[in-house]
């Protein structure tokens, strides 16, 4: 039986695609007006930040060895449980149907700018919802065979970007607009890690919970140097006054990149990678929220609640108008409020264990 | 669900022909945009160059058409412009492959054309790496006029010509990336490419690089020459360059730009002649910037290899290393006096500095508050800038002594 469940490489695959995707959307938007050249440090202290709950969380796992929500319904109680799971599910729900509509408009404006955009959303919609109603180890694989292609693509990006004219002078001031602004941003978009709690949805899908704890530390540490990385190479490349204005800074570096002088104009190459590693990410979070459903409300058979879940994501997502609505307001709403919530979590599971622990002693 | 697997698949090749789908026969590309002020208040005069890419394939029945065709009118700006070239043009107008913007004189030295080329680049088709080239004359006409004669297509003219940039250092990198960086960090003039297909009346004799445009004395049927750049200070031209003094802005930037460099100095023995030579600049320049102080400090070290290409005097300076030493210590002062030269005239005439040395004096801030505060294009102005030269002998060429000359023919 243990053949078809996940190991610790799918989850670190798992978690390299869904999160290694973020500084390729509009997340930099949301960071570079306020935090400049040093924006690269924000994935480091977010990563620092989100550790301290995030170990707590993994020690928890590995007590009571249950995934996501079962941890809080047993922990907080039915009630209480229940609630905290379903705010979770809408968190999801609803983040997952916006940041999908960001990436609708990000197709729309760059490369399909006569399609309607609901058509690339139910388009994306669908095939993800083909994928994801494999169930989790078909997820998995697809996200481990996926990998290594993405990640050579953005290395090739990485190689080819170093022969434009870099400056790193552009780092400087180092600071940006303060050190206090960049403790606090890292602060409030922490929950760009989210995933490394919430992917905790797949324990149950998973041959053991340690493999989990593992992938976790693994998939952060890569990701945190992977996104700091990039966003030192947006700030080398285009410099921060730029980027400031400048919407979805890989798309440009995709565009900017050429292989000597006569293969330019080649940023279409890049774009099946990352529609690649979307789609799976999509997937991904497609099934977490049926998922996540599903525990909540003590149903069966997530992939029979799939189809209303895929559904809900296209009219959400359907409801912002422009990458503007979609990304700058509600993303970065939903991105704050998730920043508070899991890293608060964590903590308030911990203090409840004690408290079962101290209560079930004598 | 085998259902859904089947239709997935089947629907890549459904959708590809709903919407985006572009026929290459359909599109028109246009190779350069030019830019001019237009009479009316809220327009612009748009030039396109659209290319002919069946021009001189064989078989295609294109052979004899013509390369390219010109239009020129006016919108409201160079963007929905393009439908407007659809009343003329049967085909989709393109700017995937547009190489060049040209922009006349006139226009770049208002604020109008800041407005109308910043707003241009809201569209996925106008690339960053687009090269902003001013000429003297109106846009319009220097892509009329220009008609290179050895490039049949339009696109590897401009293609070419700017690409020299980074052997000759005659003309700057000039894309629109770099316009914007200069734009929106407020910091540092740009160069752009200079250039005009008119002949100026005041044709001088200069040496190898001491030119504008349209002032070389040369004879031919192009009359395109590019060369030197035009300044520009947050996005409006305020200044030109010569061909020489763009070399020396460029040698005097923190990073090794320009490749190869032939220039020539006057023979320090023999005033009649000059020693070409090929300059290079093997890494990049130490440049240091104290700020602490009132009075900016500025101190640049350029290091330079210097390879002897014609020694028309006939002194020996290879194999004679007192001779060598004298050439290195001229070419030295040469070198430092021209560059204080330029520093000067940036400092007082045009108060900002095309160097790129605001990134250095970035260095020493730790926020953008005390960097902004401290307003380094103010304080360039009076800053104290101290140039050292060192120039480093890497190769005489395949000849080693003089060719013997008879003493009688040469009167020293």
């Amino acid at each position: 039986m243990n053949k078809y469940k996940l190991g610790t490489r799918e989850m670190v695959a798992i978690l390299l695609i869904t999160i290694g995707t973020k500084f390729t959307d509009a997340t930099p938007n949301l960071l570079f007006p306020k935090t400049y050249m040093a924006t690269w440090m924000v994935p480091l202290f977010a990563a620092g930040m989100i550790a301290i709950p995030l170990a707590i969380f993994l020690h928890l796992l590995n007590k009571y060895e249950l995934g996501l929500v079962d941890l809080v319904k047993k922990l907080s109680g039915k009630f209480v449980g229940t609630v905290f799971s379903s705010f979770i599910f809408i968190f999801y729900l609803v983040g997952t149907a916006f940041l999908m509509s960001d990436y609708v408009f990000i197709l729309s404006t760059l490369y399909f700018p006569q399609t309607p955009d609901y058509v690339i959303l139910v388009v994306l919609a669908v095939v993800c919802f083909g994928i994801a109603s494999g169930g989790p180890y078909m997820i998995g694989r697809t996200a481990w065979i996926v990998l290594p292609y993405v990640m050579i693509a953005l290395a090739l990006l990485l190689i080819l970007a170093m022969v434009e004219e870099m400056d790193t002078a552009y780092l400087f001031p180092i600071f940006g607009k303060g050190l206090d602004v960049v403790v606090k941003e890292s602060f409030l978009k922490n929950s760009i890690y989210v995933e490394t709690i919430t992917m905790a949805t797949f324990i149950p899908f998973m041959t053991k919970v340690k493999q989990y704890s593992k992938a976790a530390i693994i998939g952060l540490s890569i990701l945190a140097i992977e996104m700091s990385f990039f966003f030192m190479f947006y700030v080398t490349i285009f410099d921060a006054y730029s980027l400031e204005d400048m919407l979805l800074p890989f798309q440009h570096l995709t565009r900017v990149v050429e292989l000597g002088r006569f293969i330019s104009n080649f940023e279409g190459y890049f774009l099946v990678f990352w529609l690649i590693a979307s789609i799976v990410k999509y997937t991904v979070y497609l099934f977490v929220t049926a998922h996540l459903f599903t525990q909540t409300f003590n149903v069966k058979s997530t992939r029979f609640h799939l189809i209303p879940i895929t559904t809900l994501m296209v009219l959400i997502g359907m409801y912002p108008d422009n990458l503007i609505s979609s990304s700058f307001l509600y993303r970065n709403t939903v991105l704050h409020i998730g920043s508070f919530f899991f890293f608060i979590l964590p903590f308030l599971l911990w203090i409840l264990s004690l408290r079962k622990k101290a209560s079930a002693s004598p | 669900m085998k259902k859904i697997m089947f239709i997935i698949p089947l629907s890549i090749f459904i959708l590809t022909g709903c919407w985006d789908k572009h026929e290459i026969e359909e599109q028109a590309f246009v190779v350069v945009i030019g830019l001019d002020d237009s009479e009316k208040e809220d327009g612009v005069s748009v030039t396109y160059q659209i290319a002919n890419p069946q021009v001189g394939i064989p078989n295609t029945g294109g052979e004899k058409e013509v390369a390219s065709e010109i239009i020129t009118f006016t919108a409201p700006d160079f963007i929905t412009a393009r439908d407007l070239a659809n009343a003329t043009v049967a085909r989709k107008v393109n700017f995937a492959h547009t190489k060049a913007m040209v922009i006349g004189e006139d226009f770049i030295r208002t604020e109008k054309a800041k407005k109308f080329l910043t707003s241009g680049i809201r569209d996925r088709e106008i690339r960053r790496d687009i090269q902003v080239v001013v000429s003297k004359e109106k846009a319009a006409d220097f892509i009329k006029n220009n008609n290179p004669n050895l490039e049949t297509r339009p696109h590897k003219f401009y293609d070419l010509m700017t690409g020299r940039w980074a052997e000759t250092g005659l003309v700057p990198l000039s894309d629109l990336q770099r316009y914007f960086q200069r734009i929106e960090s407020k910091n540092d003039a740009y160069l752009a490419i200079y250039a005009t297909t008119e002949k100026s009346d005041d044709d001088k004799y200069g040496n190898e690089d001491d030119y504008l445009p349209g002032q070389i004395d040369q004879k031919g049927s192009s009359r395109t020459q590019l060369i030197g750049s035009a300044l520009l200070k947050d996005g409006v031209m305020i200044g030109t360059l010569t061909g020489e003094e763009t070399r020396s802005a460029l040698n005097l930037r923190s990073k090794s730009i320009a490749k190869y460099m032939r220039v020539t100095y006057k023979d320090p023995f023999n005033k009649k002649y000059r020693v070409a030579a090929l300059l290079t600049k093997p890494r990049s320049n130490k440049i240091e910037i104290l700020t602490q102080e009132v009075t900016p400090k500025v101190n640049v070290t350029i290091p330079l290899s210097f390879k002897i290409l014609a020694i028309p005097s006939g002194e020996n300076y290879v194999t004679n290393l007192e001779n060598q030493e004298l050439l290195r210590r001229h070419v030295e002062d040469t070198l430092k006096k021209k560059y204080n030269e330029l520093v000067k005239i940036t400092q007082e005439e045009y108060k900002i500095n095309p160097f790129n040395w605001s990134r250095v004096a970035r260095k020493n801030f730790l926020t953008m508050q005390e960097y902004e505060e401290y307003d380094w294009d103010d304080k360039y102005t009076n800053a104290d800038v101290n140039i050292k030269v060192e120039v480093k002998f890497t190769g005489f060429g395949k000849q080693l002594g003089p060719p013997k000359v008879d003493e009688k023919d040469e009167g020293k």
